[in-house]
């Protein structure tokens, strides 16, 4: 396949996840604004940092007046499943320029990994497979920019009564749901869920670190003992 | 200050992404590290869940008092069953909008 071929097919392959990407994306702009980051700390960071998650948490945060620390350790656990990407994608890359690897590292999100290892995956690769990841990287980025410029417009003429904040659990639910497969994770929920009701009142707002640090901790636990019995 | 917060949670979640590219790791993690690591997200999310659920001004009010409680609720079996932000954003926040419009 050609490189535009291969682009093209990458732009298709996330065009069904822009429905589910306009809303969060809004969503996010929304939030920004409602939680006291200006306009353009709210949209500039959706390509500083551009990973949707932990950018409703960076704004989760704010809201609750977390101190640096906090925010920064939070968002670099939320987002350390990305090596696992970085690792996974690794092998279908390492043939390319250091310039190539810069560019498509930027791009890996949630859903450019899961669409583009789909594609590595499920096909003999290709000479201009980089392409595919560009196309379904340079789409997605597109519509996180712009879902996030139309909840920053859409967000100013929205009154606090509303209570908008509430869609960042409801995003989440979304998000988690998936996530669960089995024992390990019901765990850890109710780990995190137990700390946090019971420690909400820490300085700093460190509960969010140790609620996630514990679930993590009883999951894993509970991983190397389940696999200790089989042995 | 908030600049610089953004600007160095960028940095570290750009070297996450490029790390591996480059040729200085090993391409595989320890099975127990590979299994924390997907362990995170469902932590941080869950917390946050229930924080913004179950804790209203630094409190945890009665369930019957909270009405994030019941629409957070209806919330979760939508989100359940259809996997939609949209659907599940609708029904929560429709739901709160109903009781607080109810329970002045």
């Amino acid at each position: 396949m050609s490189k535009w071929q291969e682009f093209k097919e990458g732009v298709g392959s996330a065009a069904p996840l822009l429905l589910g990407i306009l809303p969060f994306g809004m969503a996010y702009g929304i939030l920004g604004r409602e939680v006291g980051l200006t306009i353009w700390q709210t949209f500039f960071m959706s390509s500083l940092l551009y990973a949707g998650t932990s950018q409703i948490i960076f704004a989760q945060l704010v809201g609750i007046s977390a101190p640096a620390p906090v925010l920064l350790s939070s968002i670099a656990a939320m987002n350390a499943r990305h090596l696992l990407y970085s690792a996974s994608i690794s092998g279908y890359l390492s043939h390319l320029s250091l310039r190539w690897r810069i560019i498509l590292a930027y791009f890996l999100t949630d859903e450019t990994f899961a669409v583009t290892i789909a594609r590595y995956q499920a096909q003999q690769a290709t000479p201009h497979m980089h392409f595919f990841m560009l196309g379904s990287g340079i789409t997605l980025w597109s519509c996180w920019q712009s879902a996030t410029a139309i909840g920053i417009i859409a967000g100013a003429s929205l009154p606090p009564s509303l209570q908008l904040g509430f869609v960042i659990p409801l995003i989440f639910m979304v998000i988690i749901i998936p996530l669960i497969k089995g024992r390990h994770e019901l765990i850890v929920i109710f780990t995190s869920a137990l700390i946090v009701l019971n420690f909400q009142d820490l300085a700093y707002n460190s509960w969010l670190i140790l609620a996630s640090v514990s679930g993590v901790l009883a999951g894993t636990l509970s991983f190397l003992y389940e696999k200790r019995q089989r042995q | 200050m908030i600049w610089i917060v953004i600007i160095i949670s960028g940095l570290i979640t750009y070297g996450m992404r490029f790390i591996f590219l480059t040729s200085l790791m090993p391409k595989q993690l320890a099975p127990w590290a590979e299994f924390a690591m997907k362990m995170v997200p469902i932590a941080v999310l869950s917390t946050i869940i229930i924080a913004e659920i179950f804790i209203i001004d630094g409190q945890v009010p009665p369930m019957e008092e909270n009405p994030r409680f019941v629409s957070g609720f209806i919330a979760l079996i939508v989100a359940y069953y259809t996997r939609s932000v949209l659907m599940t954003m609708a029904s929560g926040l429709g739901f709160l909008w109903l009781l607080s419009f109810l329970t002045p």
